[in-house]
């Protein structure tokens, strides 16, 4: 057996496989899938084109149902509102007159006063927080500092952070939002509230026994205007330590001096009442919280 | 699909296609022969990407024309089995084909590789993706087997 008489043998066998055809048949086969190819392509770019043209389309008419449906309060002078206890025996309630956020109520602030990345966290649900941390971040703003009244005497303690997100309101439309700390300090004769308020726009009617508005001025400072319903009211700026302008409006109830601190900064008003029986105590508290808050930010 | 430059599909195809689709006819038959070479070429098309240069392209094609051709005589169940020999054409030529035919395919395959398209044991071993021994004890084993059948055959002759 000779590799001659095999060759020969393959060379019968495949005679009759035709090389010319084969390359005929490869490029008629290749021209084919290059059509379909070519098909698939532009059935692939019409259908990103679809797709480009939906999404265009729905921004565009979200564009338009949010400009239409979102009504936007009209910014006129600023007045701002500082939040103060109401007297149960001027308003008839211990209470301070605020509205429970809604949902609704929240999205339409949210469509005013945060940008479209926040409304998510603003949309879930709960109004009570353990801390100002959580408070803020549920409402996704930049609190100046988490008041945990840092420097203040020994005997004076820190109840606690349960914080009440509020909505405030004196004739349905929205003017601010409150948060307010519902753990006071603990001390000898000692209690303090503290809210922090974020003004919104539009004329503001306050009802509160020490201040009646709260106007910024055209520094940049916040004015404070005396309740002329409160014969024993007082209104006193003072500067801190950094140079920072706060002030303190002081009201008697009863036997107890209600002094609260307001000190402005970033658009957000953070006042912070303290109860004492000693007025020059409740005042020099109240100015060493401020002086707290103030040093923690400088710093 | 990224095509190399220094590849041209289409003068391949020229060059090669008569080798390809004969060494397909000896696998699998004339009968398939074109279809299995096209079915080659088409999928050396769409795998160009991959190809470096000529002889990568060579490899690529002899190693998936065997695949196509045992899958079409696996699947297809086409390929028409040898004849016995007639005693009357008792011609050495007939006879070395009825053996071939008789072989398994992969011996055809080897057998081609190395007398008709004389190729080395390297080569043979880079169409079958193995190694140079493999393809020396596989090319001596057809050989062998091929021998047997002609002899068994002329005893059938003979008897």
């Amino acid at each position: 057996m000779k590799d001659h008489d095999i060759l020969s043998a393959f060379d019968t066998i495949t005679s009759e496989a035709d090389g010319e055809r084969t390359v005929n048949m490869v490029r008629l086969n290749i021209e084919t899938h290059e059509n379909q190819r070519h098909i698939s392509f532009l059935r692939k770019g019409f259908a990103v084109a679809c797709i480009a043209f939906l999404l265009l389309f729905s921004v565009g008419a979200y564009s338009i149902y949010q400009s239409l449906s979102v009504k936007i309060p009209e910014c006129g002078p600023f007045d701002y509102v500082v939040q103060v206890d109401a007297d149960e025996d001027q308003t008839g309630s211990s209470e301070p007159e605020m509205i429970t956020l809604s949902d609704a109520l929240m999205t339409e602030l949210a469509n005013y006063r945060f940008d479209a990345s926040s409304e998510k966290s603003i949309y879930e649900s709960g109004k009570t927080f353990d801390s100002w941390d959580e408070a803020a971040q549920w409402l996704d703003i930049p609190l100046l500092t988490s008041p945990k009244l840092g420097g203040l005497p020994e005997n004076v303690v820190w109840g606690g952070e349960i914080v009440l997100v509020s909505f405030y309101s004196s004739d349905g439309e929205i003017r601010c939002i409150q948060l307010t700390g519902t753990n006071d300090i603990v001390g000898e004769g000692i209690s303090c509230q503290t809210t922090v308020t974020i003004p919104l726009s539009g004329k503001w009617e306050e009802y509160g026994v020490a201040v009646s508005l709260a106007d910024i001025n055209e520094n940049g400072v916040l004015e404070l205007s005396e309740d002329q319903a409160s014969d024993s009211a007082t209104v006193n700026s003072f500067t801190t330590s950094h140079g920072n302008q706060a002030q303190i409006a002081v009201v008697k109830y009863g036997n107890l001096y209600h002094a609260t601190g307001y000190y402005m900064e970033g658009g957000i008003i953070y006042s912070y009442t303290v109860i004492h029986d000693e007025q020059l105590v409740a005042v020099d508290l109240v100015k060493l919280i401020i002086e707290s808050l103030v040093y923690r930010k400088v710093n | 699909m990224s095509l190399p430059t220094d590849f041209d599909f289409d003068a391949f195809l020229t060059s090669a296609a008569s080798n390809l689709t004969k060494y397909c006819a000896a696998i699998v038959g004339s009968a398939d022969a074109e279809d299995a070479a096209q079915e080659s070429f088409v999928r050396l098309w769409k795998n160009l990407y991959r190809i470096k240069d000529e002889k990568a392209a060579y490899a690529f094609i002899y190693r998936t024309a065997y695949r196509v051709c045992i899958d079409m005589i696996r699947f297809r169940k086409r390929f028409k089995q040898p004849k016995t020999p007639d005693k009357m054409k008792n011609i050495l030529s007939e006879a070395m084909e009825c053996a071939l035919l008789e072989l398994p395919p992969i011996d055809r395959a080897i057998l081609y590789s190395r007398v008709v398209d004389e190729c080395g044991y390297d080569e043979i071993a880079t169409r079958f993706h193995k190694n140079e021994p493999w393809a020396r004890k596989r090319c001596s084993l057809a050989k062998k087997k091929l021998k047997t059948i002609l002899e068994r055959m002329n005893n059938y002759e003979r008897s």
